[in-house]
């Protein structure tokens, strides 16, 4: 007769097994009321602009990083405010433009906010182009929130509109992932685009490329 | 209880997870070194006798009832590897359940295969949003597995939450198999 694998509990363990049981429970009982007093009663914020857009670019091919679709069609006109309520305009006035539209939450944006702005600090940048960035893309429930804070943090000096809840922005530029470059002529065409993590030796190159 | 609430219960749940891995890998440790650890890991080991496949299944289905709390409650969209995690956690909740209730211990290999590729997805997933670059350059616009909805207690996440949990089933499976005759497969009556 084959072996069973069977290994019924005995009398014994039943009473065993009620304390433990009881220790468990009690865990995550306790667990609960720790967490129920001291997680905060921090309310969904937001920090949503109310930025007005004209214009709209062809939609970023999905997992394409430097993007050529959009090249030559009208960079939108965006006119919204900064976290202190500062209005920002980013609109064709001649010149060249270097736009990055950030989200808080993205561990890329993360890294690369304080590496554009250490080469801002050491006198970097291109003349003639003129840098601006989105906050957008943003959500309580996540990471590095509020986005005004880690602005803050960083010492970012790039000019700040922040996106709506709809992300209209984001969407207008054509809702490439993050970070999201859209680099601008000076006659207020596209570039090109270019979704995910630069380097400054490539962000220097094309920003002096612009026309 | 809200969502702030809700997530740091996890996250206390996923600490309480780890104390309790690290307690039963210290005691098997212990217990190699001398009567005196040997000792209290059978008195530790012992008390837990018949009740290690019914603990699994309770952190097997804490895991899947939180995940979809996560998702279906609070409206936070798995990924990729999110769903990774889930087709090795959500059967372990019908396996681990039927075993317990069979006291069937033949079950170990089973769900130690599972949790097993469980950890090393949930492993690479956390390391993943600790280092972007593995996942690739760009936080896409859907669901990007590199970047984490919320992060708690500075390095707990959720992936790191499905980490805890399959580490302590499989380390329950161990004490099972400690506790447990080796089971042999049945046979078929010549």
């Amino acid at each position: 007769m084959a072996a069973s694998t069977k290994n019924k509990p005995k009398s014994s363990d039943t009473s065993r097994s009620i304390p433990i049981i009881g220790i468990v429970v009690g865990i995550i009982v306790v667990l609960a009321v720790i967490a129920i007093v001291f997680a905060g009663n921090t309310e969904p914020g937001n920090e949503y602009g109310d930025p007005q857009v004209s214009g709209q670019l062809s939609l970023m091919p999905p997992d394409t990083r430097v993007d050529t679709t959009a090249n030559s069609e009208v960079s939108p006109t965006v006119i919204g405010q900064d976290f202190d309520g500062n209005e920002v305009r980013i609109e064709n006035d001649g010149r060249a433009k270097a736009i990055v539209l950030l989200a808080h939450w993205c561990g890329f944006c993360q890294n690369e906010v304080p590496t554009v702005q250490a080469w801002l600090d050491s006198g970097g940048g291109v003349e003639g182009v003129d840098m601006y960035s989105i906050a957008t893309a943003m959500d309580s429930n996540r990471d590095n929130f509020p986005p005004s804070a880690w602005f803050d943090r960083e010492g970012w000096t790039v000019p700040v509109i922040r996106d709506d809840s709809n992300n209209s922005v984001h969407t207008a530029y054509g809702s490439g992932g993050f970070p999201f470059w859209v680099f601008v002529n000076s006659d207020g065409t596209v570039a090109f685009r270019l979704a995910g993590a630069t380097t400054i030796d490539e962000l220097e190159l094309i920003m002096s490329e612009l026309t | 209880m809200d969502f702030q609430s809700v997530r740091f219960f996890f996250a206390l749940l996923a600490l309480a997870a780890n104390a309790a891995t690290i307690g039963i890998v210290v005691l098997g440790i212990a217990g190699r070194t001398g009567s005196a650890g040997a000792d209290l890991r059978e008195r530790v080991f012992g008390a837990l006798r018949g009740l290690e496949l019914w603990l699994a299944f309770v952190v097997a289905t804490t895991a899947t009832l939180g995940s979809l709390y996560l998702s279906e409650v609070a409206d936070l969209i798995p990924c990729t590897f999110c769903w990774y995690q889930r087709i090795a956690m959500y059967p372990l909740v019908v396996i681990l359940g039927i075993a317990a209730w069979r006291s069937d211990h033949g079950v170990r290999i089973y769900a130690a295969a599972l949790a097993g590729i469980g950890a090393v997805i949930a492993a690479y997933h956390r390391l993943m949003q600790a280092f972007p670059d593995l996942g690739g350059g760009t936080c896409s616009t859907g669901v990007p597995c590199t970047a984490a909805y919320f992060t708690l207690f500075g390095f707990v996440t959720i992936p790191y939450m499905a980490l805890s949990g399959f580490l302590l089933i499989l380390a329950l499976l161990w004490i099972d198999r400690s506790n447990s005759p080796v089971p042999q497969a049945s046979l078929p009556d010549a």
